[in-house]
This record gives structure tokens, C-alpha cells and sequence, in this order.
């Protein structure tokens, strides 16, 4: 924790700063912060008349910026931690929650939810979050076992566990992405399936998790959803050196003391519930949980004490400014924040591979 | 830390995130530059009326139509995707897919009335616009002539335009009488040896082999096929379904009606003529096996037109019906 408070991670904290400022100001309707945040702390403020021209950017303020805020910090959170977390525990610099196709379960989830359950299923504020995660864990089973050279009790590979523990070889690149390609094809065809036996009505609603957007953010959505990123947040930071020692191998981080199959299991199942939670909320936003560990590993090195934090304040940085751009290029329509997330995350996951082949 | 602070790496570090942060700088005011100027400016000017103050958001196909229809086309300040007649709409700003909506560019035009599509979304946009307190006027798409003629009376009570809004009924009152005459006058027989079988009638959405749409029943298509005396060749489905060239062999329409969209999508040359382009559109795999294949009996008209369910409705119905009985 005392590394979250050393001079290397001010910058970040300066830029997690203005890109939050920005996002408070830049938008459709131009905001004057300095009359602003006097009206705020002087006057009564109800909800109900927004007649004068101040009241109105009270509102706009309160009621679209601010929630549009945090949930484009609580998701780049998610993001970027669960991205660094799930490259350390695959031991491999590409494994993306969007490109293993974790989120693409999450939406299965999510969509599975809309088209069957909400007829009768438990039906709360809760409930979509939770199928995503359901949807996400899925996913991420099929992605864990394939990795493990196993599905169920068929091995698909020699496994030579025999010291108690799994000894997980580690699993190439190459590998990694056909998983990928499988389970997103395998999750977009449930998905394909379940938007044909949905009726209008859920189809208008199905539109929105192909290509993130920020645009449903309100509060009483994000805020449980953000206190369970926080809570994932503290523990990968606890666990970062077990997490340092696994993706050294199973083997190092047995000797070095660690209980790998709790820890292992524990934090994969952790992160990808943080993952399915934020796709719930935001849909499908690409490219940011691969790109930004990658950034925080240029700036800090391999640590995932440093690793961890930075991707996190990265992601959250990188979200906001997406964020800002999304909603202003097009005005007065609104750009997908996918759209743009894509834009500049795919030629630098492009870039990753060239590299990943010199070597 | 302090014994580390001068080593290479740690300087390289703080060296690449004083990098980043100008970045960010750099990006933060780029952003500022676009962005604001953008909104400020929508021109509404009736010239000379009192009412020259009104600013409207079109959200729907048929409400813009109705809107420019009641000579409110200068007031609109933006309109959604799915507004794409008349021509003028080109020009108009727009505030995305209907139901990828945003709530605060649409704050900032500071709209006067929203005309707004009963459809249209996220929710939680909606919600939000209500919390303005925006004036908004929610129509629930229409498929018959009595809910069109509400809604016609509802758009011209709200922006004062009753008088126009009276005409514009009684025009398509009119062009509806029309539809009728000549409905009676050639009734829609198949043929001689069955006057009073309809042609059953197949609307296609898209034309491709793999996902060929069909208007099943409760559509805007079954509507216009009905009121233009046909029948609509599915009766076991509602809404659109995609279906294979076998199911539309088995289906076998008299007539198919499809889109200059789906045609375009589907036919490689531009510069064919009409008949070019029916015969290549009844080679295809997905048709070609149909009676309104073989009698080259496909009518192809603008989505917009035929199935928007605005003031032009009528008169297209009335295309529809010489179409199927000429």
C-alpha cells in the first residue's frame, strides 16, 4: 500500500486528475465550474424545477456528468486491474478478457438474462449483474481448463501433475488466441441464437452490449457495482507478490510459500466476476484490459505490486478520455466508446504481436 | 525508495510518466477544441411568425415526415437516423440511432418538444430527458390510418399547427377514398378462374440467400399489404423472421415486394434498368424457385415510403394496390 503513495505514481495521479476534470466539463452543453461549484455548496437545490439557466447545469452536472464519471472510472478499473491480473495468471502477455472471450460470456449472461430470465427470475437491481458474472465464469471454466490441458476429466494433453498440486504448463500464445477465437465464436452463437427467440421489445435492449457506451450510467446501478471493484481491487493489490511468484510457474510460487490452487482459483474467479459486473454495466469495451497493463509494465517494470495499481489508474484515465472523445466528436449523436477503444487498441495489439514474434 | 531514486531505471520511469501526463495534456486540450462549437447553432426562422421560437427534435421516421408535412421542416434543429425523408433531412444534424440515444447533446439544443418515437431508447436516456423536464411527445409507431391521423392531431396541437394538421388529415382522407375507388374498381382477383382470391403477397427485408427477412404478421409491410387489397403470404409468424430459400419456395408468393436497400446490397450493377434488375433479383437463389419469380412479379419501393407509416401512406398504398392489379 505504501507503493500506492511514492513519488512514480503522482504523474498518474495528476492525469487520473485532469482526466477527470475534463470529463466534467467537456460534454454537449458547456459547463462554467467556477459558478458551478459556489451554487452547489450556497443554495438549496431540488430536483424538481430546472428553470434557470444555473439549475440546468446543476442538473446536467449531478445527473448525467457525475454518473457518467464514475462509472467510466469504476469500469476502467475493473478493467485494467482484472487485465493485469488475468496476463500474470495465464503468464501471457495477451490474455485480454475481451480476446479470451470472457466478456463476450458476460454478455451471454447478460443477454440470457434479458431474453429468458427477467419473465421469472429474481428481477433486481442486481440480477443483470449477476447473470453477467454467471456468464463470465463460464467462460473463463472453459478458457482455465483448456489451459490446464483438460476439459473435465478428458485430457487432451499428458498432464504430469503429481505433486498434489496442478503443475499448469504454461499455455503459447498461439494457443491462447485459438481458445480465444473458440469460446467468443461459442458465446457469440448462444448469443445469436438467444437474439432469434427474442421479440422487439428485448431486441431494442440487445442492441447496446455489442459496443460499449457509457450512456445508462446512473448511480444506483454503478455504486454496488463499484464498492465490489474496490473490494477486488484490495485484494489483487494484497495478493500481488502470490501473483508475482505464480506467474514465475505453479512450482515457484508452491516453494515461495504460496497456497496456489486457493490463490490461483480465488483470484481468476474474483477478477472475472469484476469483469462480468462491469459488462453489465457498460457492454463490451475492448482493448483497454489488454493495452494498459502493457503501458504500466513499460512505465514500472514487471512488479506486479506497481503492475497491478498503475493498470488500474491507467484503465480508468484511458476510459474517461475515450469517454470524453465518444461523446463529443459526433455531436450531436454519440460515438460507441468500443468504437474508439478499438480504434487505438488495435493497432498497438498489432503491434504487440509483431513483437511477440521477433522474439 | 531513497537509495533507488537515482538509479537509470527509476529515472527512465519518472522520464515516461511525465511523458504520459502530457499525453493526457495534450489530449485534453485537443478535445477542448471540438467539441462545444458544434451544438450552438440550429437555425429556426419562419420568417415572420410568431412562433419562430420553436425548436423540435424528430425521433422516428414517420414523425419527421408529419413534421415537415405541417411546414415545420425550418424548425427542426436535429433528428435521428431513420428521418430520411424528405431530401432536406440530409442537411439536419443528427442525434444518432433511435434507440442509442444521449440524453445531454439532446439538453443542449435545448429542444422546445421532442417528438419522439414510443420505441426509441436506452430507457435510461428517456428517463433522464423526463428529469429535464423536456417537453416531449411520445408516439407509439402506428400501422392503421386512425392511429396515423392521431398522431397527425397530436404533433399539430403541440406546436401550434392545428389548421395544417386538419388539411394535412383531410389530404390523406382523400388519398385514402382514392386507394378505395380503385380497389372496388379492380377488385384483386388471382386471376379469372378465382376473382375472389387475393395474390399472396411476400415482403423480403433483405434479399441475401443466407438471411433472407420476412414480414410475418403485426408488421408495417402486412399492413400496406392488406390496405392495398393483397394478402399476405405468411399468417404463422409476427415480426420479421429469417428464412431459407426452401421455406420461401414451400411459402410460394404470387408477388414478392422488396427495398431499393436490400436491392442494392444484392445487385453488383448499378447502372441495369428496371427490368435488368427484376430479372437478376429473380435469379436469385433465395427466389428463384418462387411463382413471383417465374412471373417476374417483384415490385421493389424506399422503405421509408411504403412502410414508414406517415402522410404519404395512402399514396403509396395506392402504388402498392396498381402494382398487384394493374
Amino acid at each position: 500500500m505504501r507503493l500506492l503513495l511514492s513519488p512514480a505514481f503522482f504523474s498518474l495521479y495528476i492525469a487520473l486528475a485532469i482526466a477527470v476534470i475534463a470529463s466534467t466539463i467537456f460534454g454537449a452543453i458547456p459547463l462554467k465550474l467556477d459558478d458551478l461549484f459556489f451554487s452547489l455548496f450556497s443554495d438549496n437545490f431540488s430536483n424538481a424545477a430546472a428553470s434557470s439557466e444555473l439549475d440546468i447545469q446543476k442538473l446536467v452536472l449531478l445527473e448525467l456528468r457525475i454518473p457518467r464519471l464514475l462509472l467510466g472510472m469504476t469500469v476502467g478499473i475493473a478493467l485494467g486491474i482484472s487485465g493485469a491480473c488475468f496476463q500474470a495468471l495465464f503468464k501471457n502477455p495477451l490474455a485480454d478478457p475481451g480476446i479470451v472471450g470472457v466478456s463476450a460470456g458476460a454478455a451471454t449472461g447478460a443477454i440470457a438474462y434479458i431474453v429468458l430470465g427477467s419473465k421469472w427470475l429474481f428481477n433486481t437491481n442486481l440480477s443483470l449483474p449477476i447473470t453477467a458474472m454467471l456468464g463470465a465464469l463460464m467462460a473463463t471454466a472453459l478458457l482455465f481448463m483448456l489451459s490446464q490441458r483438460r476439459i473435465f476429466f478428458w485430457r487432451t494433453a499428458s498432464n504430469n501433475a503429481s505433486n498434489g498440486f496442478s503443475s499448469s504448463p504454461t499455455m503459447n500464445t498461439a494457443t491462447l488466441l485459438l481458445a480465444g477465437i473458440a469460446i467468443n465464436a461459442l458465446f457469440n452463437s448462444i448469443n445469436g441464437a438467444l437474439i432469434f427467440f427474442s421479440d422487439e421489445q428485448q431486441l431494442r435492449e440487445l442492441t447496446f452490449w455489442s459496443l460499449g457506451s457509457l450512456t445508462r450510467a446512473s448511480n444506483q446501478f454503478t455504486l454496488p457495482v463499484l464498492l465490489f471493484i474496490l473490494f477486488t481491487t484490495a485484494i489483487n493489490l494484497r495478493y500481488a507478490k502470490a501473483i508475482n511468484a505464480l506467474s514465475l510457474g505453479d512450482n515457484h510460487a508452491y516453494f515461495l510459500g504460496h497456497n496456489v490452487q486457493r490463490v490461483k482459483g480465488g483470484l481468476l474467479v474474483l477478477n472475472t466476476c469484476a469483469i462480468g459486473s462491469v459488462v453489465a454495466l457498460s457492454g463490451i469495451i475492448g482493448f483497454v484490459g489488454l493495452v494498459m497493463p502493457h503501458i504500466a509494465r513499460m512505465l514500472f517494470g514487471a512488479n506486479n505490486q506497481w503492475v497491478l495499481p498503475a493498470s488500474g489508474l491507467l484503465g480508468a484515465i484511458a476510459l474517461l478520455l475515450a469517454d470524453i472523445m465518444a461523446r463529443t466528436i459526433v455531436l450531436p449523436a454519440e460515438m460507441p466508446i468500443g468504437v474508439i477503444t478499438g480504434l487505438i487498441g488495435s493497432p498497438f495489439f498489432i503491434w504487440l504481436l509483431i513483437k511477440s514474434e521477433q522474439r | 525508495m531513497k537509495n533507488n531514486i537515482l538509479q537509470p531505471a527509476f529515472m527512465k520511469t519518472i522520464e515516461s510518466s511525465a511523458s504520459l501526463l502530457l499525453t493526457v495534456v495534450f489530449i485534453f486540450f485537443s478535445v477542448s477544441s471540438f467539441g462545444e462549437s458544434k451544438v450552438k447553432h440550429f437555425p429556426c426562422a419562419i420568417n415572420g411568425n410568431s412562433d419562430s421560437k420553436q425548436r423540435l427534435i424528430s425521433v422516428g421516421g414517420a414523425n419527421t415526415e408529419i413534421l415537415y408535412a405541417l411546414g415545420l421542416g425550418e424548425c427542426i434543429a436535429a433528428i435521428d437516423t431513420s428521418s430520411t425523408y424528405p431530401q432536406q433531412t440530409k442537411q439536419k444534424p443528427k442525434v444518432g440511432y433511435m434507440r442509442a440515444l444521449s440524453a445531454e447533446p439532446i439538453l443542449a439544443i435545448k429542444p422546445t418538444l421532442i417528438v419522439i418515437d414510443e420505441g426509441a431508447g436506452p430507457p435510461e436516456t428517456i428517463l433522464q430527458l423526463n428529469r429535464f423536464q423536456i417537453p416531449m411527445l411520445s408516439l407509439a409507431a402506428t400501422r392503421d390510418f386512425v392511429g396515423l391521423h392521431a398522431a397527425i392531431n397530436a404533433i399539430g396541437e403541440q406546436t401550434n399547427r392545428l389548421e395544417q394538421a386538419t388539411q394535412l388529415n383531410q389530404k390523406i382522407i382523400q388519398d385514402v377514398s382514392l386507394l378505395n375507388r380503385y380497389l372496388e374498381k379492380n377488385p384483386s382477383g388471382k386471376d379469372d378462374s378465382s376473382p375472389n382470391q387475393p395474390p399472396r403477397i411476400a415482403f423480403l427485408m433483405n434479399l441475401e440467400a443466407r438471411e433472407a427477412l420476412l414480414a410475418g404478421i403485426h408488421t408495417a409491410a402486412n399492413s400496406m399489404i392488406q390496405l392495398a387489397g393483397g394478402e399476405n403470404a405468411v399468417n404463422h409468424f409476427s415480426g420479421y423472421k429469417t428464412v431459407t430459400a426452401e421455406a420461401l419456395a414451400k411459402l410460394n408468393p404470387d408477388i414478392i415486394i422488396t427495398t431499393h436497400r436490400a436491392v442494392e446490397s444484392v445487385n453488383t450493377a448499378p447502372s441495369n434498368t428496371h427490368k435488368d434488375i427484376v430479372r437478376s433479383i429473380a435469379a436469385l437463389p433465395a427466389l428463384k424457385l418462387t411463382q413471383a419469380a417465374r412471373d417476374q412479379r417483384i415490385y421493389i419501393f424506399d422503405t421509408q415510403y411504403l412502410l414508414g407509416f406517415g402522410p404519404r401512406s395512402a399514396e403509396a398504398a395506392l402504388a402498392l394496390a396498381k402494382m398487384i392489379q394493374p
